[in-house]
């Protein structure tokens, strides 16, 4: 389930909030099976063509939506947490990528969770980077991630108008620093609600 | 083309056979057109030609194309092509006739051809034999130079060897005069003494007549005396004077051979100068390029293709009285560094270490500034 | 006037001198030198110069001579003497015994002095050839009172042109933006300052990011985009009186403007109908021109001088590569082909190479293309490098990059020979803009 991946590993170098959030998805993961896992394998490795990856992933979207709400049925602090905003509101991403990364789908899907029971409810996905490359073409990328993650809460059916994306590239970086460990901690799209 | 086809040979010689074929076909129909016609009177001349000297074709062909020219009654060089026309003759009889129809059809004009061919080539052989006659004469002349030459020096050397052997003639004849007088004298002593006594025995015989005769006769052996020193004397400065003579001449040959060696000389000397003074300029030009080029600050701006041309005057030190810009690179600052590196490597005093004659020579030359060898 | 003595006699020489070369123009005419020496080699070492101190600098506010002396070794041309190895410290041409200053190999001088006036300073200066002993550039120039600064870029511009023939680029500005803090406590800052990184004014503080400021062809205005509304934005700024307008307000991306060579239309990425694409904006009625039409990423666009086509850097290849858009034909072709990572390129002022970010072995460095040729050259040392400006006159590219973790300006010769850093300002430091001559 987990990729070995060397940004995995890094992740011992991240914050606190970063090990509660691989310790939610874990929880989150081990309630409802292995839902997101098919999604992956399709969705967001190519994000220049929108249209297409949209299509792709809600197809399979809807089946594990399915899946899904049968899952939440049977959990009633399920329920009661999608009352509340997600305290897990940042996700990261490898380098030159726009792919939600399995240990984040559960991040998003419950987030996709709270804003479908709470209509009114509105959320910035606010895309970064990291330092390298060059600014303008950062803030390309960063609305790339930002829309990579409003593609899936839409395949959750989250409505278009509660999300908005805003990118920053690498204007806002999350912490300073020319290395690998600042860098991965900057390549971040943030829920903002 | 007589070796039997090995059986992996069997479709490259085919091919081959084939293409024999073709070949002997092919000129079996071009040949007629050109050389057809004229073989009827030439052909026996190639073949006397061509068995002749096979080389000797070759070079002529050579000489021909090396171009000269008047006509001379010799072989045609002419039909080297011809040889081929022989095979014809073995062809099938159709196609010869075929080939004999045409020709015929066409003689006209390849007789109008043929005869414009000899005659170019008469003429190109006429003018290669101009050539090696000119040639020749030139050798000859060469030849005879060398000889007249080798001839001067042959009887300078014979004139040298008889000044030797008269001088020693001279010598000889000398010593042999001497021992001639010495003898006479010593003769002459002898008779005195003895006409002497015979005088005092008979001086009491004869007193008067005597001493009237010893007088005369002491005056006559004076006299006679005297004779022979004016002759010897007389001998001697003729000697003398025919020695002097030969001395001139002598000095005055060694003068004329060493002015020739002098000259000789003098022109060795000149070449050396020459080439000396030509090493001066190439290690002045040396002097003045790198002087330059050291100090030259290429613009950072400046390309690969650019290049100015300056026109540097020199005054007589060597120092810098002008410098303008012949050509312009098109870019000022190029132009710029350039005229700063010739100011800034001047003066080039190496100008005053050169002959008097080059140093005028060398007060004005030109500098094209082109950074292509650098970076 | 410091040391007067033998000027008469040098007055004597010059005419003596004239007269001779007068008579040579004269007298040369038909003999012309058939010999041709070929001079193929020289040095690439930058020209020697000599900035003596100006006579009656005690009296002025700033040094103006080492102001000059600071442009013209900074532009990679020149390589100032230092004072301490000057025998003597003339002021004037007629006091310069050029045969002192040539055993010091210096090839240029400059002397000069300045006077206090009414409305502030007047100050003559002399530039001299020292190898040719001839004056090249006899000035005189006013300067108000507080404009001494100013004062010395205009001489080392003229000083720069009358040697190198290019015109000088020192009275000209750089735009750059700074930053200060990290995540959501970051102060953005954009400025102004003079070539040399001295004098710089404000022009908007934000807590929000501010980036991509580029300068109106006549350098009265300055296009940026800001997020100070939560998203960003494209705004223009008049200089002289800090008034501004918001051109673009779209959904997405409102990013890197880009002037056309006229200051009539302002090109921009904009991501309102999904990706980034290059747009064309009229200023005049604000109508907009879509130029890129596909769903890969299309930005940073930059005018040719000519006005005719544009440069934008796109991922339709897999990551960003330059490409070029004929506003004739409206067809991209792509320019860049060494590496996998090409980015903001910026045109030269001749139109023939271009400038851009290249990611090497090392990192993301600054690097030249010529376009005829294609041949990509690294130009900068460093690795964190970005958003490289070109000076007016081509000389320099100015650029980003890191000094111990803050972000810092250098700038580089355009044939890579030499390089300086600006002073630092506060923060980081980023985005500089050359303005155009001004």
């Amino acid at each position: 389930m987990f990729p070995s991946t060397p940004t995995f590993l890094s992740r011992r170098y991240a914050p606190l909030v970063r090990t509660f959030a691989v310790a939610l998805s874990l929880a989150v993961m081990a309630g409802c099976s292995s839902t997101g896992g098919t999604q992956t394998g399709e969705s967001y490795g190519d994000g220049t063509r929108g249209d297409g990856t949209a299509g792709g992933a809600s197809t399979a979207g809807t089946g594990s939506g399915g899946q899904y709400g049968s899952g939440t049925g049977t959990s009633g602090t399920g329920q009661q947490a999608d009352s509340r905003i997600p305290e897990v509101r940042t996700i990261y991403f490898d380098f030159d990528r726009d792919t939600i990364k399995d240990e984040y789908e559960s991040v998003v899907m419950a987030h996709a969770r709270y804003l479908r029971a709470n209509g009114n409810a509105n959320v910035v996905l606010k895309g970064h980077t990291d330092e390298r490359g060059t600014r303008e073409y950062n803030l390309a990328l960063g609305e790339r991630r930002a829309n990579a993650v409003k593609r899936f809460l839409r395949v959750q059916d989250v409505s278009s108008s509660q999300i908005s994306v805003v990118s920053y590239g690498e204007e806002r970086p999350a912490t300073r620093g020319s290395n690998e460990s600042a860098y991965s901690e900057n390549r971040r799209v943030e829920f903002s609600y | 083309m007589s070796k039997r086809p090995a059986e992996s040979y069997f479709w490259p010689t085919v091919l081959a056979v084939a293409l024999h074929l073709a070949v002997v076909l092919f000129s079996l129909v071009k040949f007629p057109w050109g050389e057809e016609e004229p073989p009827s009177s030439s052909v026996v001349q190639a073949t006397l030609v061509s068995t002749e000297t096979r080389t000797d074709q070759a070079q002529q062909v050579d000489e021909q194309q090396a171009a000269a020219g008047a006509p001379k009654p010799e072989p045609r060089p002419e039909p080297a092509p011809n040889p081929e026309p022989e095979p014809e003759d073995e062809a099938p009889d159709e196609l010869e006739q075929a080939v004999v129809d045409q020709a015929e059809e066409m003689a006209d004009a390849r007789e109008q051809q043929a005869l414009e061919e000899a005659r170019e080539k008469e003429q190109a052989e006429a003018e290669r034999r101009a050539e090696k006659a000119r040639r020749e004469e030139q050798e000859a002349a060469e030849r005879k130079e060398e000889r007249a030459r080798q001839r001067a020096e042959e009887e300078a050397r014979r004139a040298r060897e008889a000044e030797e052997q008269r001088k020693k003639e001279a010598a000889e004849k000398a010593a042999a005069e001497k021992a001639a007088r010495e003898k006479a004298e010593k003769e002459r002593a002898a008779e005195e003494k003895r006409k002497q006594e015979e005088a005092e025995q008979k001086r009491a015989e004869e007193a008067q007549r005597k001493k009237e005769a010893e007088e005369q006769r002491k005056k006559e052996e004076a006299e006679a005396e005297a004779r022979r020193e004016r002759e010897a004397e007389e001998k001697r400065q003729q000697e003398e004077a025919r020695k002097k003579r030969e001395a001139e001449q002598k000095r005055q040959r060694e003068e004329a051979e060493a002015a020739l060696q002098r000259k000789i000389e003098g022109q060795q000397e000149a070449a050396a100068k020459a080439k000396q003074a030509q090493e001066a300029a190439n290690s002045f030009i040396a002097i003045v390029r790198s002087a330059v080029e050291q100090a030259w600050r290429i613009p950072p701006r400046a390309g690969d293709s650019m290049s100015a041309k300056l026109n540097v005057r020199l005054g007589p030190s060597g120092e810098v009285l002008a410098v303008t810009v012949a050509t312009s690179s098109g870019d000022g600052g190029f132009d710029n560094s350039a005229v700063q590196a010739v100011e800034a490597a001047a003066p080039f005093t190496e100008l005053l270490d050169l002959p008097s004659a080059q140093q005028s020579e060398l007060r004005q030359f030109n500098l094209r500034f082109t950074p292509g060898e650098i970076r | 006037m410091t040391t007067p003595g033998s000027t008469p006699l040098r007055r004597s020489l010059y005419a003596v001198h004239a007269a001779l070369l007068l008579a040579l123009v004269l007298f040369s005419t038909t003999a012309s030198a058939n010999l041709t020496i070929e001079i193929t080699r020289g040095s690439d070492s930058a020209l020697p110069i000599g900035v003596v101190p100006f006579d009656g600098a005690e009296g002025m506010s700033e040094d103006v001579a080492q102001i000059v002396q600071d442009d013209l070794e900074r532009s990679g041309y020149f390589d100032p003497l230092e004072r301490g190895a000057m025998f003597a410290r003339p002021h004037r041409a007629d006091d310069v015994a050029f045969g002192e200053w040539r055993s010091l190999d210096v090839r240029y001088l400059l002397v000069g002095r300045g006077e206090k006036t009414a409305n502030g300073y007047e100050i003559g200066y002399d530039l001299l050839d020292v190898s040719g002993g001839r004056p090249v550039l006899q000035e005189r120039i006013t300067a108000g009172g507080n404009q001494l600064r100013g004062a010395a870029h205009r001489i080392s511009d003229a000083v720069f042109e009358a040697i190198t023939d290019i015109p000088g680029a020192f009275s000209t500005r750089i735009a750059y933006v700074t930053s200060r803090g990290v995540g959501d406590n970051i102060d953005y800052g954009l400025y102004v300052a003079d070539a040399d990184g001295h004098n710089s004014q404000e022009v908007l503080t934000s807590d929000e990011p501010i980036l991509s400021p580029a300068w109106s062809p006549d350098g009265e205005k300055l296009a940026y985009v800001s997020f100070e509304g939560e998203r960003p934005a494209i705004y223009v700024q008049q200089m002289a009186s800090g008034n501004r307008i918001q051109l673009t307000d779209f959904e997405g991306i409102n990013g890197a403007p880009a002037w056309s060579p006229d200051g009539r239309k302002l090109a921009m990425s904009l991501s309102k109908d999904g990706q980034p694409e290059i747009y064309v904006m009229n200023l005049a009625d604000r109508s907009l021109n879509r130029l890129t039409q596909n769903s890969s990423i299309d930005t940073e666009p930059d005018w040719a001088p000519d006005g005719r086509s544009l440069l934008f850097t796109s991922d339709r290849s897999g990551g960003p590569q330059l490409y070029r858009y004929r506003l004739g034909s409206g067809e991209a072709e792509r320019l860049t082909f060494t590496g996998k990572y090409n980015a903001r390129g910026r045109f030269g002022p001749d139109g023939e190479q271009i400038l851009m970010v290249h990611r090497s072995q090392d990192g993301y460095q600054i690097a030249r293309q010529e376009l005829e040729s294609g041949r990509l050259v690294v130009l900068s040392e460093t690795t964190h490098d970005e958003s490289p400006s070109v000076a007016p006159n081509g000389t320099m590219i100015l650029f980003a990059t890191q000094q111990g973790g803050q972000g810092v300006l250098s700038a580089v010769s355009a044939d890579g020979r030499s390089s300086f850093r600006l002073p630092a300002a506060r923060g980081d430091v980023r985005e500089p803009a050359w303005s155009p001559f001004l």
